[in-house]
Parts: structure tokens; C-alpha cells; sequence
């Protein structure tokens, strides 16, 4: 008993110092994955810790189990809508980038380790994808608002590539232990069953588990649990059926998320907590499996090898990839910049260890080296390369909360809370009254703070500057109404400093400008509404932040709607007094 | 001194001007610059009109910049109007136009034309000005208020624009 309890005692502390450790990731700017690996690597045999863990196989088992859960959430967390700008995108990168990235690595590889070629490759394969859990949680919480073009492209990305890695890492293994049965035909083969069932299983999954949590009638903790067994079921099937299971989980978890329903606030709750532990537990437990002394004795080696990937392999190949999207330059090094390695290559290097792989332990510790290289370099830079680079857009006005509450099966409205700010535009007004702004939309309050203390609503009653209201309106409008209730900063126009100091109508036609301006733009043009002449100069589907200069003016997207309609443009007038 | 104040005459500068809305706003407007300045009203009127279905030319906060271009001006022109009572203007944060400055500017604009506009939005999101625009009592207040404002502003811009 004493041993089980030890363990327990073990797994328990080494959770709870991570949780901890986090508070103070934010404040050292440091990714919270690296901070994990910290804590492990400090437990196991070469930190204070003394703890020695050399089981491949647990680890193994411990991420995949992890990743499946982390690609879950993060499925469910991706809107379909942000296919619209970078769905092929993101598949050119999740098949082409990875060959492109592991085939240029592969060569600098094996010149630099002066290994067989295949060896080389195998170690390029291994690092040749980006991660999912990096790259989910490095975006999501760095603070900044990235343009979504360069979000949804990078996050995509991470979730699909990883069967081509795997694919790679097989082959490669393959053609080193039984090179007799490695044919070109016999992968193309396993690429095909890996991302044919991977995606079938999938979307197959996903549909009977999303019609599943509609109909059934559980109490709410359960849906998350429905959700969580029916992923881990679908990766596990999948898997057995050589198909990609991380491909399946993802695009599952994409199905889900989409089709919301009443539990679907409950699952994503849950499963937020789930993902947090996978991501702690996985790098807790990689952490404790290398062994950092190990690692130092090929750092020369494995900085050359990250300082190629990220400067030269991972650009050349993105830039190539990309080029038939007219990505703007700044966002392709963005993108090429945020090629974030984690767990998916340290669970890909355990592979040949596992499979006996001659030299396997040099591949290991170089791809762990690598990985820590990218998570503290690239990592630690994601929201000051998005400054640098200028893919970072204003913030959005959002409300403090949200809610959506259900009624019945069918039916469901969205609860925002907002906090009235000096100088808002809502102070000194009756809270229902803000509907009036909002012809059209059901905007009502239902209930106000004020001081500390709930406020009861009266015909008299005034919003005043610090009082907090909970209010029923369609999420369409949360970022208009949270303008309303936000300071003015004693800006005139919101950002206009990004955006430009006048907003323009993108029904308006082009004409319009031109001869208010006098400017001249091609006859063809002229007859276009002003969305439309901005869409055609961009020729790619346009986001909030994209720019187009006509003349001296700066035309930007202010707003998106659904279904990628520009709602408001901004017009920047030429700087006076020489230059910006 | 600022640009701006170069083509802002004194007579150009109305305060608690009576209009209820924002075509009686650019009719009045028509009147000062056919009155002072020699153009047509219905020159004036149409100009502002064309720039206006672009988008409002409301930036918030109570202000406007409506502005045009003129066949036949040699030099940009520009009036200043204080309203008696705001007039819904579509601007971008909702709330009604006070205060408003006309620019003129040639036809064949070029671009310190151009420029003027982004100065004249750089002088009102100062809060202060604006403040002080709205408490002063006569004409010869504000003209004086545009002629300084260059003084100490010019070599610090306001980072908010």
C-alpha cells in the first residue's frame, strides 16, 4: 500500500507544483509547456528530484493518451468559419510542409551528424511537425489578438499535420529495420488508409457523437465524459485500422464543437479542465523521461540542427507552400516563425527506441533538444514577433462573460455581462435603452450590480460608471453593445490609429471615392462596391487588419460578418507633417 | 501656427449655428462659404454630399470633418461650426454631431491637400481641445484656439490618432 500511495503522493505533487508554477509563467513570459518540462526534468535523476524514469513505454502511453485529448479540445474549440481563410492553406502546409521541412532538415542532418542518410531523414521526420498542444495553447493565451488569417492557418495546421510526421517517422523506421518490404507503393498506400480513415472515422465519429449529446438526457457532468470516451474511442479505432487517430480526434472534435447544442457549454467547460491536466501530466512525465545530462552531450549538434529548421528548412518550405495563397511577406515569416515543435516529436523519437532503432537514443535527445530550443526561442517570442512582424490586430471590444443559457432543446439565448466604464457611452443611460442602438435584436437586462450588491431594475434607474449588468442580446452584437459600455479613451474613432480616422460604407462604390478624392483607379473598378474592390486587389479571402493602399489612402477591413462579408472598412487619410 | 489656421478665417467660424439636421448643417455651410468665400452654395452643398455617401465623415465623439473638392478653387478653404443642438450624423459610435469643420479643398487636390484632413483628426482627438472648443464663448475664441494650436502640439503628437 505504501508504494501505491508513494505514487499517488508523487503524481499528486508534481500536478500541483505545475499549477502553481504557472501564476508565475506569465510574469517570467515563458511558455507554461516549457514550465512543465521544468518541473519534470527538476524531478527526474539529474535534478533535485533523483527520480529515475526510463520507461519508454509508459511515457508513450501517457502522450498519446494526452495528445488525443488535447487535439480533442482543440477541435472543438476551431469555428468551421475560420476555414474560410485558411482551410487549404493549412492542408498544403499539414502535407506538403512537413515532406518539404523534413526532406531539406534530413539532408543538413545527415551531413552534420555524418550519419546514414536515412537516419538523418528519420530525425528530420521526427521534428517535421508542428504541435498541436504548443501551438493551441502559445496562441490562445498570448495575450495578443493575432489577424486570423496567420491564427487559423498556424492552428489548422498543428491539428492536421501531425499523420504526415507519423507517416514519415514509419517509413523511415521502416526502410532502416526491413528495407526488403519498404516500397514506395507500400506508402503511399499507408498515407492514403492513414488520412483516408483517419478523416472517414472522423467526421463519422464526430456526426454520431454530436447527434448523441443532442439527444440524450444526462446530468450535465456527464456530456463531457460522452464526449471524452467517444473521442478516446474513435482515436483508438482509427488507430487500429491504420488510420491517423490524431486526425480523427481532431476533426471529431472540429464536428462536435460545431453543431452546438445545450450541452455543448458544459462539454467545453470540462473538457478545458481535461485539456490543461493532459497538457501538464504529458510534459510532466516527458520531462522526468530525458535525461538532461545526456542531452548537453549533443547540444552543439541540436542547436545547429534548430537554428537550420527555423531559419532555413521551415521557411523555404512555408514560403513555397504558400505561394499560390498571396500570404502577405510579413505574415508568411509569422507563420514560418511560429512552427512550434512539443510533445508530437517526442512521442514520434520514442518510436525507433522502442523498435530498437540503431542510435535511436542520439535521435531522442537531439529531438528533445530541438523541441526545447523551438518552445524557448519561438515560444517565448510569439506575441513579440506578431508585433514585429505587424499581424497582430487592435483588440476587440468583448463582453467581461458569456453565457448561453437554453431553453428547452431547440432554442437558446446568448448572456453577456459588461462593466460600464468611465466615460462610456452607456453611463448615464437606462439599461434597456441600449437596445434602442440595436434595431432589430431582442437587447434586455436582466440583472445589475451595483457596489458589491444586486440593484433592482426601475424605470428611473441609470447605468453609472462601475456598475456591472448581466444582458440577454444575440452574440452578433456583444462587440458593438461592449463598445458602448467601454471608455472612450479620448480617441475619436475606435484604433484609429490602425485603422484609419474615417469608416467607410463597403456598399459604397468605388466610384465614390475615386471622385471625392480624385483619385484614379481602372475603369473595370469603378462599378465595384468598395468590399469588393478590396477583396479583388487582396485576391485572397480578406480578415479584420487587411491593408490596401489606393493613391496615398489605406483602406482596411474594420469588421468581418458572417460568411465573410466586410461590414465596415476604415480610410486612412495621408499623414501630414512627412511620413508615418 | 497650423495649417489649418491658414484657411480658417475668422468669419468662417460660426458658433451655436441653429440646424436641425445634417443636410440643413451643409445647406448652412453652403450659405458661409457662398457668402465669404464666393462659392456657389449648391457647389458646396453637392461636394460635401458626394464625400458623405463613401460613409459618414463623423469621427465620434461629437465631431465631423465633412469635406469635398471644388472645381475653380485655387486654395483650400475651411469653415468651423459650433451647433446650437446636436444632429444625428451616422458616426461610427453613434452619438450626435456638434461640431463640425468644413474643409474645401481644389479639384485637383493633391495630397498636402489630403493632409489636412488627418491634422484636423489629429487636433480633435485632443480631449482638451475639443473641451476647450466647447466652452468658448465667442468666434474670436476658437479662431485663436485654432492659430495656437500648433505651437506645442506640432512637436508632440498624440500618439492617439
Amino acid at each position: 500500500m505504501t508504494g501505491i500511495n508513494a505514487l499517488f503522493l508523487l503524481t499528486g505533487l508534481l500536478l500541483f507544483i505545475s499549477v502553481l508554477a504557472s501564476t508565475i509563467s506569465a510574469r517570467l513570459g515563458l511558455p507554461l509547456l516549457l514550465l512543465f518540462l521544468g518541473v519534470g526534468m527538476l524531478a527526474g535523476e539529474d535534478g533535485p528530484g533523483g527520480i529515475v524514469f526510463e520507461d519508454f513505454f509508459i511515457a508513450s502511453l501517457i502522450a498519446q493518451a494526452a495528445l488525443s485529448v488535447i487535439l480533442l479540445d482543440g477541435g472543438l474549440r476551431t469555428r468551421v468559419s475560420s476555414f474560410r481563410v485558411a482551410l487549404r492553406p493549412a492542408a498544403v502546409l499539414a502535407s506538403w510542409g512537413v515532406i518539404g521541412t523534413a526532406a531539406l532538415l534530413g539532408v543538413f542532418a545527415t551531413w552534420l551528424l555524418d550519419v546514414d542518410w536515412r537516419l538523418g531523414m528519420l530525425l528530420a521526420a521526427i521534428v517535421g511537425s508542428t504541435d498541436a498542444a504548443a501551438v493551441f495553447a502559445l496562441l490562445r493565451n498570448s495575450g495578443v489578438r493575432l489577424n486570423e488569417r496567420v491564427q487559423a492557418t498556424l492552428e489548422i495546421e498543428s491539428g492536421a499535420n501531425d499523420p504526415m510526421a507519423i507517416l514519415l517517422v514509419t517509413a523511415m523506421v521502416g526502410t532502416l529495420l526491413q528495407p526488403e518490404t519498404a516500397t514506395l507503393g507500400s506508402f503511399v498506400w499507408m498515407l492514403a488508409s492513414q488520412l483516408g480513415l483517419g478523416a472517414i472515422l472522423g467526421l463519422a465519429g464526430g456526426w454520431v457523437l454530436s447527434r448523441l449529446m443532442m439527444r440524450l438526457a444526462l446530468p450535465d457532468g456527464l456530456y463531457a465524459l460522452l464526449i471524452l470516451s467517444g473521442g478516446t474511442l474513435v482515436f483508438a479505432a482509427t488507430n487500429l485500422l491504420n488510420g491517423s487517430g490524431f486526425l480523427a480526434v481532431y476533426l471529431a472534435g472540429i464536428v462536435v464543437g460545431n453543431r452546438r447544442s445545450h450541452a455543448t457549454e458544459h462539454v467545453l467547460r470540462v473538457m478545458d479542465g481535461l485539456a490543461w491536466l493532459a497538457q501538464a501530466g504529458m510534459f510532466v512525465v516527458l520531462g522526468l523521461l530525458v535525461t538532461p545530462s545526456k542531452m548537453i552531450d549533443h547540444a552543439a549538434e541540436a542547436l545547429a540542427m534548430a537554428v537550420f529548421l527555423m531559419l532555413v528548412a521551415r521557411p523555404l518550405a512555408v514560403a513555397i507552400g504558400l505561394l499560390p495563397f498571396r500570404y502577405p511577406r510579413n505574415e508568411l515569416l509569422y507563420v514560418s516563425w511560429v512552427g512550434l515543435r512539443g510533445a508530437v516529436p517526442v512521442v514520434l523519437a520514442i518510436v525507433p527506441v522502442v523498435m530498437g532503432v540503431p542510435d535511436s537514443q542520439l535521435l531522442f535527445n537531439v529531438a528533445f533538444a530541438v523541441v526545447l530550443l523551438s518552445l524557448l526561442v519561438q515560444g517565448a517570442t510569439v506575441p513579440l514577433a506578431a508585433r514585429w512582424l505587424g499581424v497582430e490586430v487592435p483588440p476587440r471590444d468583448e463582453p467581461r462573460d458569456k453565457r448561453e443559457v437554453w431553453v428547452g432543446e431547440a432554442a437558446a439565448v446568448d448572456m453577456l455581462e459588461f462593466c460600464v466604464a468611465a466615460g462610456a457611452k452607456a453611463d448615464g443611460r437606462h439599461p434597456d435603452e441600449l437596445g434602442t442602438d440595436h434595431p432589430g435584436h431582442d437587447v434586455r437586462c436582466v440583472a445589475l450590480v451595483r457596489e458589491g450588491s444586486l440593484h433592482r431594475l426601475t424605470p428611473d434607474t441609470r447605468l453609472r460608471p462601475g456598475d456591472s449588468v448581466w444582458m440577454i442580446a444575440p452574440d452578433e452584437i456583444s462587440e458593438q453593445l461592449a463598445r458602448t459600455f467601454a471608455g472612450s479613451r479620448g480617441e475619436l474613432t475606435a484604433n484609429a490609429s490602425f485603422f484609419g480616422e474615417f469608416v467607410v460604407d463597403p456598399d459604397s462604390r468605388a466610384s465614390d471615392l475615386a471622385d471625392a478624392y480624385g483619385l484614379r483607379i481602372a475603369e473595370a473598378e469603378r462599378e465595384l462596391a468598395m468590399g469588393e474592390l478590396l477583396a479583388v486587389r487582396l485576391g485572397r479571402p480578406p480578415v479584420v487588419g487587411d491593408r490596401v493602399d489606393i493613391g496615398a489612402f489605406a483602406l482596411t477591413v474594420r469588421e468581418m460578418g458572417d460568411k465573410g462579408r466586410i461590414t465596415a472598412l476604415g480610410l486612412k487619410c495621408p499623414p501630414f507633417g512627412g511620413g508615418r | 501656427m497650423s495649417l489649418i489656421s491658414q484657411l480658417l478665417p475668422l468669419s468662417n467660424v460660426v458658433i451655436d449655428l441653429d440646424a436641425s439636421s445634417k443636410k440643413r448643417v451643409f445647406e448652412q455651410a453652403g450659405l458661409l462659404f457662398e457668402n465669404n468665400q464666393g462659392i456657389a452654395r449648391s457647389t458646396v452643398f453637392d461636394s460635401l454630399f458626394t464625400r458623405e455617401r463613401l460613409g459618414s465623415t463623423g469621427l465620434g465623439q461629437g465631431i465631423a470633418i465633412p469635406h469635398g473638392r471644388i472645381k475653380g478653387l485655387k486654395d483650400a478653404a475651411g469653415a468651423f461650426l459650433r451647433l446650437a443642438t446636436p444632429v444625428q450624423f451616422d458616426a461610427p459610435d453613434g452619438r450626435p454631431v456638434d461640431m463640425l469643420f468644413v474643409l474645401l479643398v481644389p479639384e485637383q487636390a493633391n495630397e498636402t491637400h489630403l493632409q489636412l484632413l488627418s491634422e484636423l483628426a489629429q487636433m480633435f482627438s485632443d480631449r482638451e481641445f475639443r473641451e476647450t472648443l466647447h466652452g468658448a464663448t465667442d468666434a474670436a475664441q476658437i479662431h485663436s484656439l485654432f492659430v495656437n494650436w500648433g505651437a506645442d502640439a506640432a512637436n508632440q503628437p498624440d500618439p492617439a490618432v
